[in-house]
């Protein structure tokens, strides 16, 4: 079986100016950048646009990249840092709560699930898991999501989210209790 | 710590190995995709930041064949062309003369007794020496004519009913080229009555065809004009080709300028070191040169024991190479007894 290439080595590829090399690599990780941001923005146009600035920044500072972590650490970071700029010049979200490490973001509100597409396509069960984690706080919920979209280990998302593994473990362990609790709550 | 608690630990860490319910859950929920036109478009500005372009497999091997298979695939378009041109050819002598043939055989017909006239009337006296010749001609332009006619007539009964009206237009222009010649005296009159005549059997030679048959030609010059801009495009490729080929001439000429100073070099350096040449192996022939860069630049201690070396390591070497490729007092005395 053909060993997959990684995505650092991909990226290094597109550096060199293979651009099949980025649509790999953009295929392979589009979907769950998307996922995660329409999460922590809850508004799929302002997503559209700030996912689409998170690509070209990509392809923009491409000539710059090295291999320093991996590089969906470095892709979410890119993607976290937009969306964090976003709602620190927008007026337009009056519930401006606070990241832990004194980013300023909005208190997002997370109206995804409420396509009528994702509806039909999820059960009741499924529903409630996501509303669940609409309903974490955000600090939380961008955990999990690292760790579920991204699948960062507790230290990358640490490092990441400028916070000690500890703190970043224990708002892992919060969002897991609580959409735990709904699930339960929801099969009783 | 409670049963329950270490229950909830044991999900947790296993949450944390990517081994959960609920991981796989959310999963399977979070179907969330991309639109398309994000993807067109950041798949785009990718390519284009790269100056990307579609990839054309240039392989060497590819290359190498570039022009052959060019040469072929215009070889068998041109064949292709040809036989095409000849079967067209061929169902133009069968199918319905279009308005285009029909006024072709009429300035067949037409052109001598119009030359014949016009010479007739700047000069009077040829009309009499012309007389026997046009209507010699005459004749034979009511062979032409009765053979279109009869082709005419096999097409238009097969298209139509209606009687054979062309035949007696066809007939026309010969007899009148014949009474032309006679009365080339007057030149007015007739001058006056041919233009009127060939203008009406070309009117007539244009009615003629059935309305199937016009349309059979007018698909043969569409067809006509496809095959023309075929062979422009072509034309263009054989000139592209040819463009091409010189730059491969070229080159190759270059490569074997490149191939000729390489063995013109190799030939020097034969004469430089021809025994060793012959005589050593490889590693001998490069520590022999080596100790002559050596001695070359004034070293000459340090190529005498580079030379002491080379003789413990081979023995054997023949003494008598060696004067070829260095002066005696650097060898001789390491190499007499």
């Amino acid at each position: 079986m053909e060993e997959q290439i990684s995505d650092e080595d991909l990226m290094l590829l597109y550096r060199e100016g293979d651009a099949h090399a980025f649509e790999k690599l953009y295929l392979r990780n589009k979907d769950a950048l998307y996922r995660f941001m329409l999460s922590l923005c809850g508004n799929e146009s302002i997503t559209e646009e700030l996912f689409q600035d998170v690509w070209l920044k990509l392809v923009n500072a491409r000539q710059r990249y090295q291999v320093t972590a991996s590089f969906r650490t470095y892709l979410f970071q890119i993607a976290r840092n937009r969306v964090i700029d976003h709602y620190r010049s927008s007026t337009r979200n009056p519930q401006a709560g606070a990241f832990s490490n004194g980013d300023v973001i909005a208190e997002l509100p997370a109206d995804r699930h409420s396509r009528p597409d994702i509806q039909a396509e999820t059960n009741q069960a499924m529903q409630s898991l996501l509303q669940a984690v609409d309903a974490l706080p955000l600090e939380q919920r961008e955990a999990f999501l690292l760790k579920e979209e991204a699948g960062l280990s507790v230290q990358e998302i640490a490092n990441l989210t400028g916070v000690n593994s500890e703190t970043a473990k224990s708002r892992l362990r919060y969002a897991f209790k609580k959409i735990r609790g709904e699930m339960v709550n929801d099969h009783e | 710590m409670t049963m329950s608690d270490q229950k909830q630990d044991q999900e947790f860490q296993d949450y944390l190995n990517g081994n959960s319910e609920m991981s796989r859950a959310y999963r399977k929920a979070s179907g969330g995709k991309t639109p398309q036109h994000l993807d067109d478009y950041i798949l785009a500005a990718a390519r284009k930041s790269v100056g990307a372009r579609p990839r054309l497999a240039y392989s060497p091997f590819s290359k190498a064949w570039q022009v052959p298979v060019s040469v072929a695939a215009v070889l068998v378009l041109s064949v292709g062309l040809v036989f095409t041109l000849q079967e067209q050819t061929g169902e133009g002598k069968f199918s319905g003369p279009g308005p285009e043939s029909g006024m072709r055989l009429q300035e067949r017909i037409d052109a001598p007794a119009d030359m014949e006239f016009r010479e007739e009337v700047a000069s009077p006296a040829v009309a009499a020496e012309r007389h026997v010749m046009a209507s010699q001609d005459a004749d034979m332009n009511d062979m032409f004519a009765d053979e279109a006619v009869q082709e005419a007539d096999a097409r238009t009964s097969a298209a139509s009913a209606e009687p054979p009206q062309p035949r007696a237009a066809a007939k026309l222009p010969a007899e009148k080229a014949a009474a032309l010649v006679q009365d080339a005296p007057l030149p007015a009159a007739e001058a006056t009555g041919l233009p009127t005549l060939r203008h009406e059997s070309r009117n007539i030679g244009a009615q003629s065809p059935p309305p199937k048959a016009t349309g059979r030609v007018n698909e043969l010059q569409g067809q006509a004009l496809e095959l023309k801009d075929e062979i422009a495009e072509l034309e263009q490729s054989r000139k592209i080709l040819e463009s091409e080929t010189t730059s491969l001439e070229q080159d190759l000429e270059r490569n074997r300028q490149k191939h000729d100073d390489l063995k013109k070099q190799a030939a020097r350096l034969t004469t430089i070191m021809p025994a060793a040449e012959i005589t050593g192996s490889r590693a001998e022939v490069s520590w022999l040169s080596h100790i002559r860069r050596v001695w070359r630049l004034g070293q000459n201690e340090l190529a005498r024991e580079n030379l002491r070396d080379f003789k413990q390591a081979h023995p054997r070497y023949p003494v008598a190479s060696l004067r070829q490729i260095f002066p005696e007092d650097l060898y001789l005395e390491i190499y007499t007894p």
